[in-house]
């Protein structure tokens, strides 16, 4: 199988690298035995030669994330305080973001962590005009009228 | 990332290259150089087959299997690696080979047409 070939040649990776730069070399050495000392100059970059070999395997692609990695991680190095500023930044929004949907998570979207929360009322008695009782709890809310009866009333 | 070159010489048709190396390899195991240089003088010089583009092929015919690779010691007693076709590769050839007449026939059509 193809992908089992890439697996094993990457972890002989060395190995892989040695033989094909080594092919290469022995490939000069014989044209410039048959053509002249100028045959190196016509077969064109060795190293762009190489890259193109190994870019069959699909190392390309391997090798530029680790080169764009690497050159990430020397930018910070060589700009600190540019770096802490960026992670403490994006350390801080991503702390409140998280802060803030947990609570929301806890009192909106989940149902209260007591047994029968649909059961559970607050009660606020207020004297108020119409000397109505009102109450808020767990998605239902109501009021109590004079006369003590109480509706329920779905909604939030 | 993938990025795409513009390779020095331009390739032919794509594919044809691997079919001129199966063909030549199916002569018997050679080395990068000895497959380029047969193919250049069977040709009479039309092709010339730079290592940037070889070593690209021969990696893919590796990759595909049609070829094996293994070090020896090359008719000058030089350290050559020497290319091997597989099976596959011959069945590979013989397709190749069909479908590649098929087109040159296609195109011979349509510029011997008035």
């Amino acid at each position: 199988m193809k992908i089992w070939k890439r697996i094993r040649l990457l972890a002989q990776r060395r190995q892989f690298e040695d033989d094909l730069a080594e092919e290469m070399r022995i490939h000069r050495e014989m044209a410039a035995a048959a053509l002249g000392s100028d045959a190196a100059r016509a077969f064109g970059s060795a190293a762009m030669s190489m890259e193109d070999s190994r870019a069959v395997w699909g190392f390309g692609r391997l090798d530029s994330w680790r080169q764009d990695l690497r050159y990430a991680v020397r930018g910070f190095r060589k700009t600190p305080a540019f770096a802490l500023t960026v992670i403490g930044t994006i350390g801080l929004a991503l702390g409140l973001n998280t802060t803030v949907f947990s609570v929301f998570n806890a009192y909106l979207l989940k149902p209260h962590a007591v047994r029968d929360p649909y059961g559970l009322y607050l009660v606020h008695l207020g004297y108020g005009e119409g000397s109505r009782s009102q109450f808020h709890l767990a998605g239902i809310s109501g009021s109590v009228p004079p006369e003590g009866r109480v509706q329920r009333r779905h909604g939030l | 990332m993938g990025m795409k070159k513009a390779t020095p010489e331009a390739d032919f048709l794509p594919g044809t290259l691997e079919m001129l190396i199966l063909k030549t390899l199916s002569r018997g195991a050679n080395h990068g150089w000895g497959i380029a240089q047969h193919i250049q003088q069977v040709s009479q010089d039309a092709l010339k087959i730079g290592e940037g583009s070889l070593y690209p092929a021969l990696q893919r015919l590796l990759l595909n299997s049609f070829v094996e690779a293994e070090w020896g010691v090359s008719e000058n007693n030089r350290r050559a690696r020497f290319y091997r076709i597989t099976a596959e590769g011959r069945k590979q050839l013989l397709q190749e080979k069909k479908s590649f007449e098929f087109l040159l026939a296609g195109i011979a059509r349509v510029m011997e047409s008035s």
